[in-house]
């Protein structure tokens, strides 16, 4: 079964025995929670896209023994590839309009599977040996994993090994001959509730000291000493109330929360780096690389999305032909577009590793990322510009469905002729909830920290500008000599 | 004798027009008992395959789709009146045969 379907992907998540808490309170069942519920639909959403014709050509590939896989398991095999993963992500934000949470995973994957093969190379260890059946096992039961980077970190001016507390930063705290123990967290987990099994990866980079600190593993999310602690979304009550209209978007969403891990054992052939600390720079390079040309298609996909409800408040409100309206939806699209163009940009010039899979270019994938750190800003800026006031003063569907207070809502936010002053009101609280709702989480704070905070892409986008080369280039055109 | 049609869809990452409903009109066009139209399986032999591309790319990868008497690429609903007449031409000329 290489392939789920929807719903076999809702009945497999069903049998794991997630350990979840929201609220103070165990979860037992995070299908039945109206506010984890939209998130695991937006997974489910990249199963069913995968099962449709006219979707099928970018949601599958080849997986590793020839078998038809979801590409969200997807080892990369060419350029071509990592352009079909960014078009593919695109969609995805399309159809849901919410972070779908595969991306993580898929984006790890394709960074183990390279940096295992070169500590390998140098080492003699068997990484990749372990990860390659690991990968097996994943396309061939259509697995969602959580990628784990983001650890805790503490005070940020000392390394892991030099916290005041040890586990500020996941480490092994045994090592047996059967495997290690591993005790810490990984911070803003996106989709673990979501997910069969949680990918671990170093952080940042280590020294010869933070030995216990440079490992990477996978082991089920529930496996035992695993704690899942949902995070708060703003607005993310308003889906405990009943109503589907105040939520903004009643059908998708994500999550994110804090994992814990409490001595979790982690057999052999679950470990892809374990100690060789110069490779966690490579690992945490090649995971963030990956990951900011995935917003190159993610964050695309949802700004599709909030255009589209922008042009529709501006139809409703009865100014799609004002002319400073028109030029505000252009500038969206331009922001929208110039972030796929990067997307698309750093995918078509990636190269191949030593291990044969496909590599982002990483100079213009963290372009890329520093442009989604601004522009989705200022495309909800736009939205916000266009819709108006409505947006945030709007009152509740249930008023609006009360008969005496209905007709005064009906009265006095009436806007264009022939349009429903509900989906006028259900339009405001979609830019809402992209804007400054539940979904908000995904498109502009994720697109501002989300792998990683700007000021990361900038130290790349240094280190790889060539600033030699190019004064060389200015000293040749006016003749100045060395 | 019944035509049978390759239907095969690019990935419709960034579509400019609604392909499914592109198809229905083409199909609607043809009596369903002599002109079948199915979603393409790779190593099958089709008499004919529409490409419903999403946009001007075409992207779509046909590598594994077999036709015995060619491809039509459609890009936009403007590619609908072509596909007809392709595809009664093909019918007539295979009447023909037969």
């Amino acid at each position: 079964m290489a392939l789920m379907t929807g719903e076999q992907y809702l009945e497999s998540i069903r049998k794991l025995n997630m350990n979840i808490y929201m609220f103070g309170e165990k979860i037992k069942n995070a299908e039945s929670s109206p506010i984890l519920r939209p998130s695991l639909n937006s997974v489910k959403a990249t199963y069913d896209l995968a099962q449709m014709p006219e979707y099928e050509d970018i949601m599958t590939a080849t997986g590793l023994n020839g078998e038809k896989i979801n590409r969200f398991t997807h080892i990369h095999r060419s350029q071509e590839d990592l352009i079909k993963k960014v078009k593919m992500q695109r969609l995805c934000g399309k159809k849901t309009g919410a972070c779908f949470q595969r991306c993580v995973g898929f984006d790890a994957f394709n960074a183990v599977y390279s940096t295992t093969f070169e500590i390998d190379d140098k080492y003699g260890t068997h990484y990749h040996e372990n990860f390659r059946k690991y990968m097996e096992l994943v396309q061939g039961r259509d697995y969602t994993v959580d990628g784990a980077m983001t650890d805790g970190k503490g005070d940020r001016s000392l390394s892991p090994s030099k916290q005041p507390d040890p586990d500020s930063y996941l480490h092994v705290v045994e090592r047996r001959p059967d495997g290690v123990v591993v005790r810490g967290a990984k911070v803003h987990q996106t989709g673990i509730t979501n997910s069969h099994e949680v990918l671990v990866m170093p952080t940042c980079a280590m020294k010869p000291e933070d030995k216990d600190y440079a490992i990477s593993f996978a082991v089920p999310t529930d496996s035992k000493g695993i704690t899942i602690i949902v995070g708060r979304q703003s607005c993310d009550t308003r889906k405990l109330e009943g109503s589907s209209i105040d939520t903004g978007n009643p059908k998708f969403g994500g999550m994110e929360a804090l994992v814990v891990f409490d001595n979790v054992f982690v057999p052999n052939d679950r470990i892809f780096l374990n100690g060789e600390t110069e490779f966690a720079t490579m690992l945490v390079e090649r995971f963030s690389g990956y990951h900011r040309q995935s917003y190159g298609g993610c964050k695309v996909g949802v700004g599709d999305v909030l255009i589209g409800a922008a042009a529709l408040a501006a139809d409703y409100n009865g100014v799609p032909k004002a002319s400073h309206i028109k030029d505000k939806l252009i500038e969206m699209v331009h922001l929208n577009e110039t972030l796929y163009a990067c997307g698309i940009a750093c995918s078509a010039e990636g190269s191949k590793t030593k291990s044969g899979n496909y590599l982002i270019d990483l100079m213009l994938a963290n372009v890329c990322k520093q442009n989604v750190t601004r522009f989705p800003y200022d495309i909800a800026r736009l939205a916000q510009d266009i819709a108006g006031g409505l947006v945030v003063t709007a009152p509740s569907e249930k008023d609006l469905k009360d008969e005496k207070l209905g007709a005064y809502i009906e009265k006095y936010f009436c806007g264009a002729a022939g349009v429903k002053t509900e989906d006028r009101i259900k339009i405001m609280r979609l830019i809402e909830n992209l804007t400054l709702g539940t979904a908000a989480v995904g498109y502009l704070t994720e697109s501002l920290h989300g792998a990683g905070s700007p000021q990361a892409q900038r130290i790349m986008i240094s280190r790889q500008s060539h600033m030699d080369e190019k004064k060389k280039l200015a000293k040749a055109i006016v003749d100045i000599k060395d | 004798m019944k035509i049978i049609i390759g239907v095969k869809y690019c990935g419709g990452c960034n579509v400019s027009y609604d392909r499914t409903e592109v198809l229905k009109k083409i199909e609607s066009a043809f009596d369903e008992s002599k002109v079948m139209f199915e979603n393409v399986k790779e190593n099958m032999l089709y008499d004919y395959v529409l490409i419903l591309n999403g946009c001007l790319s075409q992207c779509a990868d046909i590598s594994k789709i077999n036709s015995k008497y060619g491809f039509l690429s459609i890009v936009s609903p403007d590619g609908i009146k072509e596909a007809c007449e392709n595809i009664r031409i093909l019918s007539l000329s295979l009447k023909e045969q037969i």
